[in-house]
Order: structure tokens, then C-alpha cells, then sequence
């Protein structure tokens, strides 16, 4: 290329006869061509992320529901497999009897009576959600403050033979979107629960077995 | 150049195809995400079942756990359970010190609890296992 052409001003050669210069602009058909082509690539990209933005929240719901039941069974399958008792009344098998959506028993990890305090744990529904409760008996006055050293097992009875009460120590969500929740059998407990949302139901089980129960 | 102002057919058609691959691959991520979400949950269905199983072996006293390969059977019989689809076997085997199967009789029996479910037509399977000692 000679210098000459460095410093040559572009030009446009409107008019002449050249004929690569035939087309100097786009025709209406093909402007308007091309934007159909081009909102149709639009619309379809949409209609793709749309469609990724809808299956990730279904799976998200899914897994969810998953997780919840996951969390509940293994959080009570391990506080039941430590448990000295159980002071709610199971039936056998859900033919025995309605087997009950609630379970009370005694906390097992802190081992009474060799070291620790008598603590009771409660698993209930209120909603679909699913709490976990700590709570103690004591004859000491008033009952929320009494000292660990002083909390009883639920069957004590006090001088006039009467049952010491109840206070809640704390009481906190464990799991969500449980739908049903049955516990039945003896010392090998059943654990029936379902998790839903407005457009499923999964259904999940499992057994533990209370091995300190005597 | 002249003879080449517009797009030929095949030029069309061979777009048109690499587009349409392009948007089924893209589709088939979708529903392998949904595979993939229902395997999980079955798998969690299932190690919770095998987990429930193995808890009621542990709880037969050593003497009662019979030993043998197990057979088979439905977890559930009853055709409206949420579980009719899964399938149990449970293995019980002796086993010595270093924990290998052994034919004689020993202190320590090995069992084994397998659960089957089908898939999107074909078989999976969850297995977990304990050991139980006599004391």
C-alpha cells in the first residue's frame, strides 16, 4: 500500500456505477426481516431462561421437601436411639391403634442418672412445622428457674403425692413443610412422615431402635 | 459473488437443524435436573428404609438374628404404600476378627441390608451394613 492511500479521505461513491456499490442500504423486507428473525431469537432465548428459571425452582422445591424430611428423621431417629423412655403411648403397628403425630421422652444423651440433668424432649406439629421441645420437671418455685440439680423425673411424686410440674427449657423449629408425621412400635420405634408443598407429597420412613429402654 | 445473493435451501435447512439441536440439548438439561432431583430423593427414601431395617436386626437379641443370604421381598405389601416400590434383602453372615465372612460360627455376625427400587426403568440399589456381637 503507497502512502498516498493512508491520507486518502474515505469516500462514499453515491451515485456512480459502481457495482459492488449496488446496495447502498438495507430494503424495508430485509430490516423488517431481519427484526422478525431477530425477536424470534429473542422471544426463543426468553422462553429458554423461563423455562431454566421455572425447573430450578421445581427442583429447589423438591429438594427442599427432601432435606426437610431428611433433617426431621435424622434429628429424631438420633435423640430416640439415646432415649431411657418414652412416655408417649405407641401402638404396635398403625393396625393396633392411631398411631399419634407427637412423641415425649426422656433425653438420653445426658445419661441419668450417671451424669447430667433429667430433661424431657417432646418432637410435635404445630402447622408443618416441626418442633423440638426441652422441658424439665421440678417441685422448686418457680419452676422456669430452678436449678438443674433440682429437676425430676416426670413420675416423682413429692410429699402430698403429687406430680411435679412442667416447664418448657426451649422449644425450636427443626424442620418444615411436614405434612404428616406417625410414630409407632415398641422399642424399635417406626417414624412415618411426609413432606409437602402445593404440588407434592413425598413420603418417607424409617426405625430406630430406643437401645436404652429397659 | 453474484450468483450468491440469498441463502440456498440446504444452507437454510442445515441452520434451522444445528438451532434445533442446540435447543433440545439445552431442553435435555432440564429434564436430566429433574432425573437427577427424584434419584436424590429416592436415595434418601431408601438409606432412611435400610437404616429402619438394620435398627430392627440390631434389636433381635445375637442368638435370633439368623444367618443366611435373605430373599428378596416387597418392603411393603400393601399396594397404596408410599414405599410398594421398594424392594429389601437382608444378609447375615459370621465373621472373624479381621472381619471376613466365615462359615463356622462366631462372635460376631455381619448384616447386611440392600434396598432396591426401579428408576426410570432400571434397577437401583441402596445397600448399608452393621456388625452385631454377642455380650
Amino acid at each position: 500500500m503507497g502512502t498516498k492511500n493512508l491520507f486518502k479521505l474515505p469516500q462514499l461513491k453515491r451515485g456512480t456505477k459502481n457495482k459492488m456499490n449496488k446496495s447502498k442500504a438495507f430494503t424495508l423486507i430485509e430490516v423488517l426481516t431481519a427484526m422478525t428473525i431477530g425477536i424470534l431469537i429473542i422471544m426463543a432465548v426468553y422462553e429458554v431462561y423461563n423455562i431454566s428459571y421455572k425447573s430450578y425452582k421445581k427442583n429447589f422445591a423438591s429438594a427442599e421437601l427432601t432435606q426437610n424430611a431428611r433433617v426431621a428423621l435424622e434429628r429424631m431417629s438420633r435423640d430416640l436411639r439415646q432415649t431411657t423412655e418414652i412416655l408417649t403411648n405407641l401402638p404396635e403397628d398403625p393396625g393396633a391403634g392411631t398411631p399419634p403425630s407427637e412423641i415425649k421422652f426422656q433425653d438420653g444423651h445426658n445419661f441419668w442418672p450417671t451424669s447430667g440433668q433429667i430433661q424431657y424432649i417432646t418432637y410435635y406439629l404445630s402447622g408443618t412445622d416441626l418442633h423440638r421441645r426441652l422441658s424439665h420437671y421440678t417441685f422448686t418455685v418457680p419452676c422456669e428457674t430452678a436449678p438443674s440439680i433440682t429437676w425430676v423425673l416426670w413420675s416423682t411424686r413429692d410429699g402430698s403425692n403429687s406430680l411435679a410440674p412442667e416447664c418448657t427449657d426451649s422449644d425450636v423449629v427443626k424442620a418444615e413443610k411436614i405434612s404428616s408425621l406417625e410414630f409407632w412400635g415398641v422399642k424399635v420405634i417406626t417414624i412415618n412422615l411426609a413432606t409437602s408443598d402445593e404440588t407434592s407429597t413425598y413420603h418417607f420412613e424409617t426405625k430406630t431402635l430406643g437401645r436404652n429402654i429397659q | 459473488m453474484k450468483t450468491r445473493k440469498a441463502f440456498t435451501i440446504i444452507e437454510v435447512l442445515v441452520a434451522i437443524f444445528i438451532l434445533e439441536v442446540g435447543i433440545l440439548g439445552v431442553a435435555s438439561f432440564f429434564t436430566t435436573g429433574f432425573k437427577i432431583t427424584k434419584t436424590a430423593r429416592e436415595e434418601t427414601i431408601a438409606s432412611n428404609l435400610a437404616a429402619g431395617l438394620l435398627d430392627e436386626e440390631v434389636a433381635i437379641s445375637f442368638d435370633n438374628i439368623p444367618v443366611g443370604p435373605g430373599t428378596r421381598t416387597k418392603y411393603s405389601t400393601d399396594a397404596s404404600s408410599p414405599f410398594y416400590n421398594y424392594e429389601e434383602k437382608i444378609d447375615i453372615t459370621y465373621i472373624d476378627a479381621n472381619l471376613s465372612d466365615s462359615v463356622a460360627a462366631t462372635e460376631m455376625k455381619k448384616i447386611v441390608v440392600t434396598i432396591y427400587w426401579i428408576n426410570s426403568g432400571n434397577e437401583k440399589s441402596f445397600q448399608t451394613a452393621s456388625i452385631k456381637a454377642r455380650h
